[in-house]
C-alpha cells in the first residue's frame, strides 16, 4: 500500500505505518530522506522495543493533524513556557513509571518534540512537592553525597525551605 | 636490609603505576558511556577513576594519542567494536557490574541501556542530559524553584544540573523584563544569586491574604445604635504568565483556600497574548464559582520592591478598573499596601476614588 512504511523495532518485530503518522518523528523522517521511501524497505528502529514503539505511533495518530512546530520559534517558546499538559496527552502518559521512562528516551531518541516536551512536563509535576527522599525514592536515584557535603547543600540551599 | 628497602620501592612504584593505568581504563569507559548517552553510569565511572587517582583527567590525555581515541561525536561503532569492547568485557567482569550472564557484557552497547539493565525500576539520573534539562526547564518556567532546590539535594548530578546558568534565566524570566535583568546580572554576576538575592512575590505554591474588617452602621431601634462589624479577607495568588486572582470573601479561610488551589491542576493559561481576561474566567470554572473573584495582571519592579496589579472588570453597564500597588517585604513574605485606585466607567462618565490604604494591614503568604 502506499504511503505506508515498515519500521523494525529493536525485538526485531515489525510494524506499519503511516507515512504522514511517522513523519513526526524528525530522525524518521530524516530516514527516510536519505534511504528514499521506498515501500520494501524496512527502517530499523534498534533503539525502541516494540510495545513502546506502538505506544508512540499512537500518539504519532492522534497528533497527525498537528502544526508542525518549531522549536527555535520565540513565539513556540514562550506557548511552551506556559502551557499545561492537554487532556488526551495527560491520560496517554498515565502509564507506570517504566514505560513513562522508556516513552521519554524512545521520543528523545526519535526526536519526536511535542511528546518529549509533554513527557518532561509530566516527570516535572511528579518532582513538584516532593523532598528530596521522596524524589530518591520515586525516581530510584541513589544518595551519593556524603554527610559533611550533605551539610553543606543544605546550608547552600537553606533558600527553599523559608520564602 | 637495603635490598628489602629497594624492593619495597619497586613494589610501591608499581602499585601505583597500576592504579594509574586502571583509572585510565575507567576513565576511558566513562567517556564511552558518555558518548553513548549513558550519564548515570559515566558518572559512576568517572567519578571511580578520580577516586583512584585525582589526577587522571591530565593523565588520560598524554596517554590518548597511543590509546582509545577520544569518542565523542566521532565514530562510535568502531570504537566500541575493538579495543573498547575488550576493555569492557575485562573491567566490568573484574568490576561486578554485569547484569545476568557475564559473558555477553558487549551488549551492553549493542542494546539500549534502559532494556539492558535493571529492568523493574528505572532510575531518573540513567536519563540523557537534555532530558533532565528540559525537565528542570519545566519546574523553572512555571516558578517551581523549591523544587529544583530540593533536586539539588538529592545526588551530585542533579546538583550539578541545578547549578546550570541557564535554568536560573529561565527562572529570573518569570519576574523581571529584559532590562531589569541586564542591571541585576552587572550587580549580581550570575543569575542564580540575580533570582536569590532579589525579592520576588511567590509564584509557585502560595496565597497572599489580609484581614480587613469595617463598621457599618445598622438600623436605629429606639435607643441604641446597631452597627455590624464586618471582617473580610483578601486574597491574591500570582502565576507565572503575570497573572493574578484577587479573591475578596468573608467565608472561611480554609473553604478559599482549597478553592484556590483546587484548581491548580485544571489550570488552563489560553492568555499569553492577552486576549480578554473573560476568557481566562470560563476557564477557571471552579474558581469562578465563588463570589468576588477578579483577574488581573502583576507587573514587578524589583528595583522599588513594588508590584502593580491592574484588575479590570467589564460588568452589565459599566467597566471597573481597579489599580494596587504594593511593596513586596520579608522577601517576599509580605505585601504591603502603597496605593488603592478604584475607577468607574459608565457611558462616558469616570469616577475615580483613591482609597487611605495606610490604615490597610499587610498581607501574609500562606503556602500549601
Amino acid at each position: 500500500m502506499p504511503g505506508l512504511v515498515t519500521l523494525v523495532s529493536q525485538d526485531n518485530q515489525k510494524i506499519e505505518v503511516e507515512l504522514n503518522v511517522i513523519r513526526q518523528s524528525k530522525v524518521i523522517s530524516g530516514m527516510l530522506q536519505d534511504l528514499g521511501e521506498d515501500e520494501d524497505t524496512e527502517y530499523p528502529i534498534p533503539n525502541v522495543s516494540h510495545a513502546i514503539l506502538k505506544k508512540i505511533i499512537e500518539w504519532c495518530e492522534e497528533h497527525k493533524d498537528d502544526a508542525p512546530i518549531d522549536d527555535e520559534d520565540p513565539n513556540y517558546q514562550e506557548k511552551k513556557r506556559t502551557q499545561e499538559v492537554p487532556r488526551w496527552d495527560a491520560e496517554f502518559l498515565k502509564v507506570d513509571q517504566g514505560t513513562l521512562f522508556e516513552i521519554i528516551l524512545a521520543a528523545n531518541y526519535l526526536d519526536i518534540g511535542r511528546l518529549l516536551d509533554f513527557a518532561c512536563m509530566t516527570v516535572a509535576d511528579q518532582i513538584r512537592g516532593k523532598t528530596p527522599e521522596e524524589i530518591r525514592k520515586h525516581f530510584n536515584i541513589k544518595n551519593d553525597f556524603t554527610e559533611e557535603e550533605m551539610e553543606q547543600i543544605k546550608k547552600e540551599n537553606e533558600w527553599c525551605e523559608g520564602n | 636490609m637495603t635490598s628489602l628497602e629497594s624492593f619495597r620501592n619497586e613494589w610501591k612504584k608499581e602499585l601505583s603505576e597500576k592504579k594509574q593505568t586502571n583509572a585510565i581504563d575507567l576513565w576511558l569507559q566513562a567517556e564511552a558511556y558518555e558518548a553513548d548517552g549513558d550519564l548515570g553510569k559515566a558518572i559512576n565511572f568517572y567519578s571511580r577513576a578520580e577516586k583512584l587517582d585525582p589526577d587522571v583527567f591530565s593523565k588520560v590525555r598524554q596517554f590518548r594519542p597511543e590509546r582509545v581515541k577520544p569518542v565523542f561525536g566521532g565514530d562510535y561503532e568502531k570504537v566500541s567494536k575493538t579495543n573498547l569492547e575488550e576493555d569492557l568485557n575485562k573491567n566490568l567482569e573484574s568490576l561486578k557490574i554485569s547484569t545476568g550472564g557475564t559473558k555477553n557484557t558487549g551488549a551492553f552497547f549493542d542494546n539500549p541501556d534502559f532494556l539492558a539493565q535493571v529492568p523493574s525500576r528505572p532510575s531518573l539520573v540513567d536519563f540523557p542530559t537534555e532530558v533532565i534539562e528540559k525537565v528542570m526547564r519545566c519546574l523553572a518556567s512555571s516558578g517551581h524553584l523549591i523544587s529544583i532546590g530540593k533536586l539539588s539535594l538529592v545526588c551530585k548530578f542533579l546538583y550539578n544540573q541545578a547549578e546550570d546558568e541557564k535554568l536560573w534565566k529561565v527562572a529570573c524570566r518569570n519576574f523581571f523584563d529584559e532590562e531589569t535583568l541586564t542591571e541585576l546580572f552587572k550587580i549580581h554576576g550570575n543569575y542564580k544569586t540575580c533570582y536569590l538575592n532579589t525579592p520576588k512575590p511567590n509564584l509557585s505554591d502560595g496565597v497572599y491574604v489580609g484581614k480587613q474588617s469595617y463598621w457599618r452602621e445598622g438600623e436605629q431601634r429606639g435607643w441604641t445604635n446597631i452597627a455590624q462589624h464586618v471582617t473580610y479577607r483578601r486574597y491574591l495568588r500570582f502565576y507565572p504568565d503575570n497573572l493574578v486572582i484577587v479573591v475578596c470573601s468573608a467565608e472561611e479561610p480554609k473553604f478559599i483556600m482549597r478553592k484556590i488551589f483546587s484548581n491548580d491542576t485544571g489550570y488552563k493559561r489560553i492568555i499569553t497574548n492577552l486576549p480578554s481576561l473573560r476568557q481566562v474566567c470560563i476557564q477557571k470554572k471552579d474558581v469562578r464559582k465563588l463570589a468576588g473573584v477578579k483577574y488581573g495582571r502583576w507587573h514587578y519592579f524589583p528595583t522599588e520592591k513594588r508590584i502593580e496589579i491592574d484588575v479590570s472588570e467589564e460588568l452589565l453597564s459599566k467597566v471597573e478598573y481597579t489599580k494596587i500597588i504594593f511593596s513586596l517585604e520579608k522577601n517576599g513574605r509580605q505585601l504591603d499596601w502603597v496605593y488603592y485606585r478604584c475607577t468607574e466607567m459608565k457611558s462616558n462618565q469616570e469616577n475615580s476614588i483613591e482609597l487611605p490604604v495606610s490604615e490597610f494591614p499587610s498581607l501574609e503568604l500562606y503556602r500549601k
